[in-house]
């Protein structure tokens, strides 16, 4: 613990060395959306905010961002009952007679348990970015960025708390614990779930990683998110957190042993807009398309970084058609409207399986429209409807899905 | 539709992080568990030089809270140990919002806050309440306010609680409130020098007739504070301006706190004080004398200080939420030292020692010390 506030305070001593001045202006990017069983699902619980600041680190170059982002949430998770806790081997490649046989979350000792559990978690992001050279679209944007960032997580894994509330079954079924408060299998003290690195031991994770991040930027500026869209940017992120960095602390063992890389690109083109009198749009319309390749290499991948179905490997291709509605009383109430059509491939070997042996291929394709209304940069009303077809490795039909919400965040 | 009816072209919210607070279960006090922050709306000045503001303000997290008394008769479990052998520190989830207006009056040039502020508010918290976060982790464990070794239940459960009423039926509480104030500042506050005088006067009315209310509250809270500081020495440095080497800073905060009704929630009782909590009753009295050493100032926002205070609190008058009608007059008091390094004004290490005086809740002086790193504002 104290080499986690070592390192915290060696980066923020580096700050006035830096900074033209010592103080940080605060931000607040957004506030989490309720969940069921809170207040009605209404009230947020959790809130992502930071602190930033503009050194001047090279001359004649733009300044450089500082920033520091802070966030925390808790919410209910469910545990995965579709890989061995013990190998990490995922169900779909077992025989039926294997699965008798695997330690999963699912079966007849888990018949009087749920799988839901209390997560309250927070997260520290640092990071520095500089940029270079000017963006030919945009005058007062930089070409070329290089960000280089400190992440560290903090998570708890507990009983739901709705367990504790009256009438709600009190204490007949909880998920880590017997009735009687000890540890029930496998987890507790000295429990190793290679597959669920996260619920070893007393289930509290600290888990870091180092990041460095380029992006080529030629987009257009856009001063609000209502006008069309233009431009190209290739990043590039590549995030480290191998064991020896700050990630085998706890009792708990090793949390984090991993390297990721992404690469994205994207482009976008204005395809119409008309404008009103004022200089706010009536409509205006563009289309983008991106693709995005992940990979991620180690023996021991943390809760935040595990890749969709475990597949190592993802590659995925968007194209979607954007269509933004009339500015209406100020300049960030509007509408919006996006057709999104997504291909994502998913390879590779299973993430976190001891043997390292399974691997498989997956295609997912998604056709999604999205309907938003956005009031005063702050409040987002929104309607999504989707249709998935999944190839591959569950035995999944095509299924259509919808969902609709209303969020309170800030974009600026 | 104060909103809607402005000329606005593109909002700019403007916004503020005002505190940052953490628990010391959670991350061991390193992460934060609540935060309260504000956006602005942009609205003109309605007096020229005086500021107006139009705010919506939200604190929401995660914090820890100590019964003190019996969720059925109200008695304080400290006056019957014996029969109250169990833990008394819980987890409450909170979101408080606020929609608030307020208009300043008389520009100071040495304040960013006006001479004197007026202000309205509505507001609204939603809270639940749950066992402590370390609860069912291990088999000492086991044991929680609300659920006794055996897994059963300690409090009846479809009845309201006098004694904690927000912790009635399934402990969760959504409350509205009206609140109106006025605030005064007279003070040139420059982070380590500080001299003047300020103080606040409100009252927050959440009657249960209030709309959306669910009627776990009916109370009426009047509070007034005022802070006198005096900077006794300052030796400013000649190379920076409005830095300092050494300042010493003489500090005194008093507030009075009234409160009237038959259901009165946890998070509206007592006064700030190190240590012990302020009994719960009608009118609580808090003060707080302190002595700050401030220096040498590396930064604006980044310095050492060492604080002594004598901390002071006292109950008087009606015991609140109790079945019994019982007056009392109960005094706690702690003192101790302060010592802090802030870092940009975000980033704090502290060490702090105090001796608590707490015949209330507990029988002999005790001291306590903490040491930490937080981020806070």
């Amino acid at each position: 613990m104290k080499r986690v506030l070592l390192a915290f305070v060696c980066i923020l001593l580096v700050i006035p060395v830096a900074a033209d001045s010592y103080s940080l202006d605060a931000f607040i990017s957004g506030v989490s959306n309720g969940v069921k069983g809170f207040g009605l699902g209404l009230f947020p619980l959790g809130t992502t905010f930071g602190f930033e600041t503009y050194p001047q680190l090279f001359e004649g170059e733009s300044k450089a961002e500082f920033q520091i982002e802070i966030s925390f949430a808790f919410n209910n998770r469910t545990l995965d009952a579709n890989y061995d806790y013990m190998t990490g081997c995922p169900v779909w490649a077992m025989s039926t007679a294997e699965r008798e046989k695997a330690s999963l979350f699912a079966g007849e000792e888990w018949e009087d348990r749920t799988l839901s559990y209390f997560n309250p978690r927070s997260d520290l992001d640092i990071y520095l970015d500089q940029g270079f050279w000017k963006n030919p679209l945009n005058e007062n944007g930089t070409l070329l960025n290089i960000r280089l960032g400190f992440n560290l997580r903090y998570a708890m894994s507990l009983e739901e708390v709705s367990y504790s509330l009256p009438g709600h079954g009190g204490l007949v079924s909880p998920t880590f614990v017997n009735q009687d408060g000890s540890s029930r299998k496998p987890f507790g003290p000295g429990a190793v779930l290679p597959a669920y690195p996260w619920l070893n031991g007393s289930r509290n994770v600290y888990s870091d990683y180092l990041y460095l991040q380029l992006s080529l930027n030629m987009d257009r500026n856009t001063p609000t998110d209502a006008e069309p869209e233009e431009g190209m940017s290739v990043d590039l992120r590549l995030e480290y957190g191998p064991w020896w960095l700050l990630n085998n602390l706890t009792p708990e063992g090793i949390q984090s042993n991993f390297f990721r890389a992404v690469i994205y690109a994207e482009q976008k083109m204005e395809i119409f807009s008309i404008m009103q009198d004022n200089g706010w749009y009536w409509m205006n319309m563009y289309v983008g398309h991106s693709d995005n390749l992940s990979y991620v290499w180690g023996d021991v991948i943390p809760e935040n970084k595990i890749p969709g179905d475990r597949l190592r490997g993802t590659l995925q291709d968007r194209i979607w058609l954007h269509f933004t509605g009339p500015q209406f009383m100020a300049g960030d109430c509007y509408t919006y409207i996006e057709l999104n059509l997504y291909n994502t491939l998913m390879f590779g070997n299973v993430a976190n399986e001891i043997s390292g042996t399974t691997s498989a291929v997956e295609l997912q394709t998604v056709f999604s429209a999205r309907l938003q209304l956005r009031l005063f940069g702050f409040i987002r009303v929104e309607y999504q409807v989707g249709y998935d077809i999944v190839q591959g490795i569950w035995p999944d039909r095509p299924r259509w899905w919808q969902n609709s919400g209303i969020s309170f965040y800030v974009s600026l | 539709m104060l909103i809607l009816s402005l000329p606005l072209y593109s909002i700019g919210f403007g916004y503020h992080v005002f505190d940052i607070r953490t628990e010391p279960e959670f991350g061991k006090g390193i992460f934060p568990t609540s935060v309260m922050y504000q956006f602005n709306f942009p609205v003109p000045d309605l007096i020229e030089n005086c500021k107006t503001e139009f705010a919506f303000r939200l604190d929401n997290g995660l914090e820890y809270r100590t019964l003190r008394q019996d969720p059925v008769t109200g008695e304080y479990f400290a006056k019957k140990p014996w029969a109250y052998d169990y833990p008394h520190e819980y987890t409450v989830h909170f979101d408080e919002f606020n929609l608030f207006f307020a208009q300043g009056f008389i520009d100071t040039e040495f304040s960013d806050n006006d001479l004197l502020t007026a202000f309205v508010s509505i507001d609204g918290r939603f809270e639940m309440a749950f066992e402590r976060l370390s609860w069912m982790t291990d088999p000492d464990s086991k044991e929680g306010v609300f659920w006794d070794e055996n897994g059963d239940y300690r409090f009846p459960e479809e009845e309201l609680l006098p004694g904690a009423p927000e912790l009635s039926d399934d402990r969760s509480m959504f409350q509205t409130y009206i609140s109106f104030g006025l605030n005064v500042d007279y003070m040139d506050d420059d982070v380590t020098t500080r001299d003047g005088i300020k103080g606040s006067t409100y009252v927050r009315l959440s009657p249960e007739w209030m709309i959306l209310t669910d009627g776990t509250g009916s109370f009426v809270l009047w509070e007034t504070e005022i802070h006198g500081a005096y900077t006794l020495f300052e030796k400013p440095m000649v190379s920076k301006k409005d830095f300092t080497w050494f300042s010493l800073v003489l500090d005194d905060k008093l507030a009075y706190r009234y409160l009237h009704g038959d259901r009165i929630p946890q998070y509206i009782m007592g006064g700030e004080l190190w240590g012990p909590d302020v009994p719960a009753s009608s009118s609580a009295i808090t003060n707080r004398l302190s002595l700050s050493l401030y220096g040498p100032q590396l930064g604006k926002d980044t310095y050492p200080s060492i604080t002594i205070f004598w901390d002071f609190g006292l109950g008087l008058g009606r015991m609140l939420n109790s079945s019994s009608s019982m007056r009392i007059a109960e005094t706690v008091a702690s003192y101790g030292i302060r010592a802090e390094f802030v870092i940009a004004g975000i980033a704090e290490f502290y060490y702090e020692i105090g001796c608590s005086y707490d015949p209330v809740f507990n029988e002999d002086t005790y001291v306590e010390q903490r040491f930490g790193f937080s981020i806070g504002v």
